[in-house]
């Protein structure tokens, strides 16, 4: 599913060059999860950017399905994007002048479906992320951890290949956290969906398939 | 192109109804632009459009017209004409604007033989067609007259109306009133010709000559035209009309240059309002592109956000036009009354063109502005949230090219203005390129105010407010533009019609040096002095020296022509200042038969002294020598002095219209007296001094500028707006700076006060940019846009009252727009902002 080779990226401050990773290798299998812990400031963001296109790496390619995600050009790569990945935020991040339910069409219209399939995916979505009711609400008027919830359904509403999920419990509290959490693997499985979650959570790593660390720019297994 | 994703386009107007201020702000500056642009276009329309349906319902079938030298033809012509067959229908027509005694309301005497009228004026409603023969005929001082011109003099049928005429006193009768009335019969007085002819003064002649053409072969036409009398032309009435309404094409055309750059100063509105709402959701726009959103959509989103406000804030400001147009209507036909063709408004007239273009204005002015913000939004990057400070350093980057764009447009603009041919247009072309590149100057003056300011020994608050100057550069700088630009046009007004002023003022002061001016009272309407009245009054020992003057109306190339004929005393001559030729020079050629031409003829017709000048006259057309080119502002369309010895022989007509006098060392008053006696009941005199002349000129002067005053404070309503704009914008954007700062021990007050600095602070910079840039527009207006329109040339009068008014305005108008969001933001409880994200 994914497949990052020889992976570099760098960065120049002051005229230092300071290395984020070096000839970086990893791979994601379909239905796979996989966890990236690591310290602050380790570049764990970073890496994540570059394997969904949004950052560019230095030297090495992102292979998506066998493709070279680096080798397309900036459309083609917001395409791959919108159509083969989802996102789960820190912060959540949904629109906040769009209603809960059309929060979670978005990528669905995006992509180009039909209203009735949008129609369909958001309440079987909401009925999974169990709030149905709250389906003409705007995020503002939720809790923490019900925009989470939207955030997630949101992100598998297209049914991506590639969930990317960057500290998806990271500013909620233990008990949300660990809910959260369940319902994210929870549904992962049952699109069999490839989950990267980048965390500093020693818990939320212990859940997935597989650990990796980004420890001075290379990545080294942990046990799960 | 694929359609825009509908949430996306939700998204957008959603974030516009949850911000409800800022939509508001961005939709005031749509509509106020649009507003000023149409109601400036609907009151030029207006006055056009009722001029040409009025002179279409009084020309009725006519096609051409056959018209006299000095506006009057001999009726002996008319008769032979008429009676010569094979030439097409014709009728005699006398025409005047006359006054209503006491009221002094101006109405249009038209004088008609029934006999001859046919089939020339039946469309005229009401008044000729259900006319009644016995109300017109051996009958003398009868009128006809509309219910609405009636009711309007508050007259009904059977009474007297009182006029005066050429300084005479007459009555006449009401003998009907007709029902229908429309712009040609709301001042219409319909009298017999044989009427017209003893209350204009005028035995022996009529104003014009009616003819139709209809489907008759163009050789009749010919062969009228070769049996006219020497002096007698055939004109097209369609060219004439056409002609006069193009008089004021040159007031129009600055009046809509005036609308367009409030509209400008609007479109900084919008801008302002659409870049804050990119800035505040560049994060969204990030998040939007890391789920997949293509830049081109982000800008779609944008553009259609714009389109919608754009289409709301249109129909507002159509509306808005609608209502400030008719208010500028009633200013703006009093001024082209005053100065070109009488017209009488008294409805606006809803021009759906005018209403198009302002549409079409405020739909395109905002996409242009919303083109930049939009790119910026499109081009942010996924999922990374460009900081507030990352956007102020992009900006701080973008400066220095923006300021070179700006000066190459300010170079261009006073080429296009100064040195290229193309007229008016170019000139006003050039205006707009100088404004739009000193408004790309504008930011980078910014960074070194902020400099300059920094090096000051200030303490507290001014170092919080001098800091934030550079740190809000984005902001403050599209502010600190909308500001500047307003300001300048104030200021650039401001020195263009004090210059003008100034210059007419000398004008008249050196033109009017006479003791004492005497005329026949209406002499504004061509009535003449009584005969021999110049020669008793030169024999009387307070006079020393007179001046004559005869008013003759021609036409040049189809544009009237102010012909005075002149028998100049050398006190009279020492008033003149010419341009190309010394005065000595000057008089030689004057005094051999030559003619003085005033600048605006000789710059529009590109005469220089020596060259010829044809002028019609009763023998026939003559050309005159140009003795030498005046400077004047009597008139746009241009003045001759024939002199008297040139005139006599060929009009072979004695009577004067005026007399300066010049006395021996008495004053006015004692002149008066000397002359009064001379004066009888039935030629009252009208005696005035320089000094009431020069008054009232200034007088008139000052009404033909109160439109463009107008215009001035609209726009600075606008920039008004836009400062309020862009300090909420920028308070919200900081409210959780303001929550820290206060949580850390500001006093409310403090941080009103900041606020209130950092907006003088952008007021006092808008202020002091302006003034080089209103003085550089007031240079392009003075030298380039009113020699072009005009025909004008004057000097540049600089002077520091309303250089230090427009300080005080911009400071005022900053300090304003702060109360608000000092008062809000001092009054927020910190708190639940010290948690925002």
């Amino acid at each position: 599913m994914l497949h990052a080779h020889n992976l570099c990226k760098h960065y120049v401050d002051a005229g230092h060059r300071q290395v984020v990773f070096e000839d970086l290798e990893l791979r994601l299998h379909p239905g796979e999860t996989l966890a990236l812990i690591g310290a602050s400031g380790s570049g764990k963001t970073t890496l994540l950017n570059v394997l969904s296109g949004i950052d560019t790496p230095d030297r090495g390619e992102v292979l998506i399905n066998g493709r070279d995600l680096h080798a397309q050009g900036e459309p083609e790569r917001t395409r791959i994007r919108r159509e083969q990945m989802g996102f789960v935020f820190q912060f959540f991040n949904l629109i906040p002048t769009l209603t809960v339910a059309e929060n979670i069409a978005l990528p669905l219209e995006l992509i180009g479906a039909p209203r009735r399939r949008q129609q369909t995916t958001v309440e079987e979505l909401l009925q999974a992320i169990g709030l149905g009711h709250t389906a003409e609400r705007y995020p503002d008027t939720l809790s923490g951890g019900e925009q989470q919830r939207v955030a997630i359904a949101r992100a598998l509403a297209h049914r991506p290949r590639l969930l990317l999920a960057d500290e998806p419990t990271g500013n909620l509290d233990e008990e949300t956290g660990d809910e959260i959490m369940g319902m994210l693997l929870r549904l992962a499985r049952e699109q069999s969906t490839a989950l990267l979650i980048v965390t500093h959570s020693q818990p939320v790593a212990a859940r997935a398939d597989r650990v990796l660390r980004l420890h001075r720019g290379s990545l080294v297994a942990e046990s799960a | 192109m694929k359609r825009l994703p509908r949430l996306l386009l939700r998204a957008g107007v959603n974030y516009q109804w949850r911000h409800p201020w800022q939509a508001f702000l961005a939709l005031a500056g749509i509509a106020l632009g649009v507003a000023i642009v149409v109601a400036v276009d609907l009151a030029n329309s207006a006055a056009r459009a009722t001029f040409e349906v009025s002179a279409k319902q009084l020309r009725g079938a006519a096609t051409h017209r056959v018209v006299g030298p000095d506006g009057r033809v001999p009726t002996a012509a008319y008769r032979t004409l008429f009676t010569t067959p094979g030439l097409p229908p014709m009728a005699p027509v006398m025409r005047a604007w006359v006054e209503q005694s006491g009221s002094g309301r101006r109405l249009q005497l038209l004088g008609l033989d029934l006999f001859a009228e046919g089939a020339f004026r039946e469309q005229l409603p009401g008044a000729i067609a259900a006319g009644d023969l016995r109300h017109w005929l051996n009958q003398p001082d009868r009128t006809v007259i509309s219910a609405a011109a009636a009711a309007s003099l508050g007259l009904s049928e059977g009474d007297s109306l009182s006029l005066q005429i050429q300084g005479r006193q007459h009555a006449l009768q009401i003998t009907q009133v007709h029902g229908e009335s429309s712009a040609a019969t709301r001042d219409l007085l319909l009298v017999d010709t044989a009427t017209a002819e003893v209350l204009l003064g005028m035995p022996g002649f009529i104003s014009y000559i009616d003819v139709i053409a209809g489907d008759r072969p163009p050789e009749s036409l010919d062969a009228l035209e070769a049996l006219l009398p020497a002096g007698l032309r055939l004109v097209s009435i369609d060219e004439q009309t056409r002609s006069t309404v193009g008089l004021s094409a040159a007031f129009e055309l600055n009046l809509t240059a005036m609308g367009l750059l409030a509209l400008l100063v609007g479109l900084f509105l919008i801008y302002n309002a659409m870049s804050f709402s990119v800035v505040q959701r560049r994060d969204l726009f990030g998040r939007l592109r890391a789920i997949g959103t293509q830049p081109h959509e982000i800008y779609r989103m944008l553009l259609s956000e714009a389109l919608v406000l754009a289409l709301i804030g249109s129909l507002v400001g159509l509306l808005l036009g609608a209502l400030l147009g008719q208010g500028l209507t009633r200013l703006v036909a009093q001024t082209v009354s005053e100065l070109y063709y009488r017209v009488s408004v008294d409805a606006l007239h809803l021009d759906p063109l005018s209403l198009l273009k302002g549409l079409a204005l405020g739909l395109g002015g905002t996409l242009l502005a919303a083109l930049f913000p939009a790119w910026q939004a499109a081009s942010t990057p996924p999922a990374t949230s460009l900081s507030r400070s990352g956007l102020e350093r992009d900006t701080l980057r973008w400066i220095p090219f923006l300021a070179l764009a700006g000066a190459f447009l300010v170079v261009l603009g006073l080429a296009l203005a100064f040195l290229l041919p193309g007229g008016l247009a170019s000139a006003l072309l050039g205006l707009f390129a100088l404004v739009i590149g000193a408004v790309l100057i504008t930011p980078a003056s910014i960074p070194l105010f902020h400099r300059l300011l920094q090096r000051l020994p200030l303490g507290g608050t001014w170092r919080f407010a001098v800091r934030d100057l550079k740190r809000h550069i984005s902001r403050l700088g599209t502010a600190t533009a909308a500001l500047m630009v307003a300001l300048s046009a104030a200021v650039s007004v401001a020195i263009m019609v004090e210059s003008m002023r100034g210059a007419v003022g000398d004008w008249l002061h050196a033109l009017l040096n006479a003791d004492l001016y005497v005329a026949a009272e209406d002499f504004g309407n061509g009535a003449r002095l009584p005969d021999g009245l110049a020669e008793r009054v030169l024999s009387l020992p307070e006079v020393a020296q007179a001046s004559r003057y005869r008013n003759l109306q021609l036409s040049l190339r189809e544009r009237p022509l102010a012909v005075v004929a002149a028998d100049l005393a050398p006190q009279s001559r020492a008033g003149f200042r010419f341009i190309q030729r010394l005065p000595e020079q000057v008089w030689t050629a004057y005094d051999r038969g030559g003619v003085l031409v005033s600048e605006p003829l000789a710059n529009r017709v590109g005469l220089h002294a020596g060259d010829s000048l044809p002028l019609p006259t009763p023998e026939g057309e003559r050309s005159f020598q140009v003795a030498g080119v005046f400077r004047d502002f009597a008139s746009e369309h241009g003045r001759v002095f024939l002199p008297w010895h040139s005139y006599l022989p060929l009009w072979k007509d004695e009577r004067i219209n005026t007399l300066a006098l010049f006395g021996n060392g008495q004053d006015a008053a004692t002149l008066k007296r000397a002359v009064a006696p001379l004066a009888s009941i039935d030629a009252p005199l009208v005696f005035t001094e320089a000094r009431q002349i020069y008054d009232e000129s200034l007088q008139v002067f000052d009404r033909t500028f109160r439109v463009t005053e107008v215009l001035r404070s609209l726009s600075l309503g606008v920039a008004f707006i836009g400062i309020l704009s862009a300090l909420m914008a920028i308070q919200l954007q900081r409210r959780k700076e303001f929550a820290v700062l206060r949580a850390v021990g500001m006093t409310r007050l403090q941080l009103a006060r900041l606020i209130l600095l950092e907006s003088l602070l952008l007021g006092a910079i808008a202020a002091l940019l302006s003034l080089p840039t209103g003085i550089l527009m007031a240079w392009v207006l003075t030298a380039a846009v009113q020699l072009k329109a005009f025909g004008w040339s004057m000097p540049l009068t600089l002077s520091a009252a309303p250089q230090l008014l427009n300080l005080g305005m911009g400071l005022l108008a900053a300090a304003l727009a702060a109360l608000y969001p000092a008062w809000t933001t001092a009054r927020h409880d910190p708190a639940p902002h010290l948690r925002e994200d």
